[in-house]
């Protein structure tokens, strides 16, 4: 049963040397490479726990981008370097989820309610904290509530930000069928969260 | 302000996305800016949709490989000698198992041969040791013959007759060793083969085991 992962507090802003770094990556650099990994590890760890909704089967995901990161770095021509990291970890967990879709035997954990977070005591506003610790948890488990495919749809365009066509090509489905899928998606979130609308407001 | 009809609500969740396409609809942001309840639904989705667009980053469950091993390895055994020598391990020791192989059956069914001709041999010694005339092989050849068409030498003891059980016995021997002897020298290329096959594998275990690329 997947447990309430632990949430970094924040996204990960890109290197203040990130342009170098990835320019020495590119150029077959491991040590530069390695540095990007360990850097974005977080962000691609979160999407794929998003999209498979089991700890395992996240880091599994996040440990196969990383080989085909490494496998594809060479060819990385520009462009924001997390987006393109994210794109690749989301491949990779919608292979794992197909592959986990395509054996009957095998069903993505259900989602299990887990203890709040403690909010942080030394944050200015620790009542504040505890809210928004609060919303993401809900929204976390509403997310794992959503159809896979919805979930895929709505993780990849209104948490990690893809256009329509993106996540068209990373779910490998027609642009009509992913629009339908993140507008039902979405209004089925607010259905879930029906009852935490206070969470919202503040 | 009530409307009787209400826009699809995909149509505003669409809209709470900034779609295009929805967003340059008139009559939907129109309805959604008078309809009380409409703009409600599309002000809880806009909420929705921002607090989503913050959810946090997550700390990896276990500690992750951050470079694959299967690339540094590969980069290992691709540089330099000892890389190429171990790559080499593989068709070596599969030649040399196909080779041990091929001798092997070579050999076993040379022996095999061997042995069921000897063992056809038989009846016509026990008939000469009777004193009797042999009857020929199929070849023509006495059966008192080698290959070479000398006379065997067990001709003399084979005409002593019954009468002396010793003479016989030395006969029969005498025409074993020569099958033995015929036996050995046939399959010798098969043994060969299996010594060459084997020592294949063995040098492919050895490139595989012992050459180690250098670590990093």
């Amino acid at each position: 049963m997947p447990t309430d992962p632990s949430r970094q507090g924040h996204r990960t802003p890109p290197l203040p040397d990130e342009q170098d770094v990835v320019a020495r990556a590119t150029a077959g650099d491991r040590g530069a490479f390695t540095r990007l990994m360990e850097h974005y590890q977080s962000a691609c760890y979160g999407l794929a726990w998003r999209l498979l909704g089991d700890s395992e089967l996240a880091a599994d995901a996040t440990q196969d981008a990383f080989v085909h990161a490494y496998d594809a770095i060479g060819r990385f021509r520009g462009g924001v370097f997390r987006s393109w990291l994210l794109r690749i970890t989301a491949n990779a967990s919608y292979d794992i989820l197909r592959r986990a879709q395509r054996r009957p035997t095998t069903t993505l954990p259900e989602p299990q309610e887990g203890q709040a977070e403690l909010p942080d005591a030394g944050a200015p506003n620790p009542v504040a904290e505890a809210v928004r610790s609060e919303l993401y948890r809900q929204l976390d488990l509403a997310l794992l509530r959503l159809p896979n495919d919805q979930r895929t749809a709505v993780v990849l365009c209104d948490v990690y930000g893809m256009d329509y066509n993106e996540v068209a090509a990373a779910t490998d489905s027609a642009l009509g069928t992913v629009k339908s899928r993140i507008h039902r998606g979405r209004l089925r979130l607010r259905e879930l969260l029906a009852d935490h609308r206070e969470l919202f407001e503040r | 302000m009530q409307h009787p009809i209400h826009p699809d609500p995909e149509r505003l969740a669409a809209l709470a996305g900034g779609d295009p396409e929805a967003t340059a609809d008139g009559a939907l942001t129109g309805h959604a800016d008078t309809c009380t309840q409409c703009g409600e639904v599309l002000r809880e989705l806009r909420l929705l949709r921002s607090a989503l667009s913050e959810l946090p980053d997550l700390v990896p469950s276990r500690p992750l490989q951050l470079v694959p091993p299967v690339p540094a390895e590969t980069a290992a055994d691709g540089g330099g000698p000892l890389g190429w020598l171990r790559r080499l391990a593989a068709p070596v020791m599969a030649a040399g198992a196909g080779l041990a192989l091929v001798g092997a059956v070579g050999f076993g069914s040379v022996v095999l041969g061997g042995m069921a001709a000897s063992a056809g041999a038989r009846p016509d010694l026990a008939a000469e040791d009777r004193g009797g005339e042999a009857p020929e092989e199929a070849s023509g050849e006495p059966a008192n013959f080698d290959e070479s068409g000398e006379p065997a030498p067990s001709d003399e003891a084979a005409v002593g007759g019954p009468d002396d059980p010793s003479d016989g016995e030395d006969a029969e021997d005498g025409e074993e060793s020569a099958v033995a002897l015929v036996d050995l020298a046939t399959p010798t290329p098969w043994l060969v083969l299996t010594g060459a096959g084997a020592l294949m594998l063995v040098g492919g275990l050895a490139l595989r085991f012992v050459v180690q690329p250098r670590a990093g």
